[in-house]
């Protein structure tokens, strides 16, 4: 797959890939593919956030291990609450809020509640 | 930046020690419970599971089980150790090293492949070689 094919843009969002899905349908997956999406999740989760950033925030091999591997999935967390949400909300002009500690923790007890979280967050960027 | 550098000291610490403080404080490891959020909820492991115990047999020098728990414990073991190497040599040189391969987007999507394969058989194998009351007793609803 092409570099080019694997990231849709939206028209409204410069060149950040697309990567919209219900929060529901990520812990639905997550839990009946046995954390194989996951792995796809977090490598767009960590593609969105760099696009958003326009450096490279979250390393994206590292991002892979991510989706259950303790502790590589509260450095994931960590960073994405610390440094790539509020610069979600910067760009759809919301209130800056830090999610760090809520996603470390919840990362820690359910890595998939956090993605659902992440995800929503995310979700704002496509509106 | 040097907050990054920190955090992936201690991630790389932290993957290095905890199996060894685990291995060592609990005489039954092979048999314990696993404390996968996936494993405790379906019985069925999650990509990473079985590390922790593959990276404790590893250190034991019993490499058959090592890799029976997790093909990838060894080389996780490698990676902790140079990306602690890499990463203290980063903060005192004020210079970076493997970034080319630490935020390459296709070597990401490799390596996600790979983990994926090896998850499909392990899934495969673990659910031919358990009956569902084995599988049930590896979850919280036993």
């Amino acid at each position: 797959m092409s570099e080019n094919s694997e990231i849709q843009t939206n028209p409204d969002s410069g060149n950040i890939p697309y990567f919209k899905n219900d929060p529901v349908i990520v812990l639905i997956l997550g839990i009946f593919t046995c954390g194989l999406y996951l792995i796809y999740w977090n490598i767009k989760a960590a593609q969105v956030f760099n696009a958003v950033a326009q450096k490279e925030l979250i390393s994206q091999p590292i991002a892979v291990f991510a989706g259950c591997c303790m502790p590589v999935n509260l450095y994931f967390y960590y960073l994405a609450g610390k440094e790539g949400l509020p610069l979600v909300y910067a760009r759809v002009g919301e209130k800056d809020k830090d999610q760090a500690i809520l996603l470390l923790v919840l990362g820690f007890i359910f890595p998939m509640v956090a993605a659902m979280i992440v995800q929503g967050d995310l979700n704002k960027l496509y509106k | 930046m040097l907050n990054k550098k920190l955090l992936g000291i201690a991630g790389a610490v932290c993957i290095l020690v905890i199996p060894w403080l685990i291995g060592y404080s609990s005489p039954h490891l092979e048999s314990d419970q696993s404390l996968c959020p996936l494993k405790l909820l379906t019985g069925l492991p999650c990509p990473g599971c079985g590390i922790t115990k593959s990276i404790y047999f590893f250190y034991q020098g019993n490499l058959d089980k090592s890799l029976a728990f997790h093909i990838l414990g060894p080389l996780v073991v490698v990676f902790s150790i140079l990306a602690l190497a890499t990463l203290v040599l980063e903060l005192i040189t004020h210079k970076s090293y493997f970034n080319r391969w630490m935020y390459n987007s296709r070597f990401a999507w490799t390596l996600g492949v790979g983990l994926s394969v090896y998850h499909i058989i392990r899934l495969a194998s673990f659910l031919l070689n358990h009956s569902f009351q084995e599988i049930i007793k590896e979850s919280v609803w036993q």
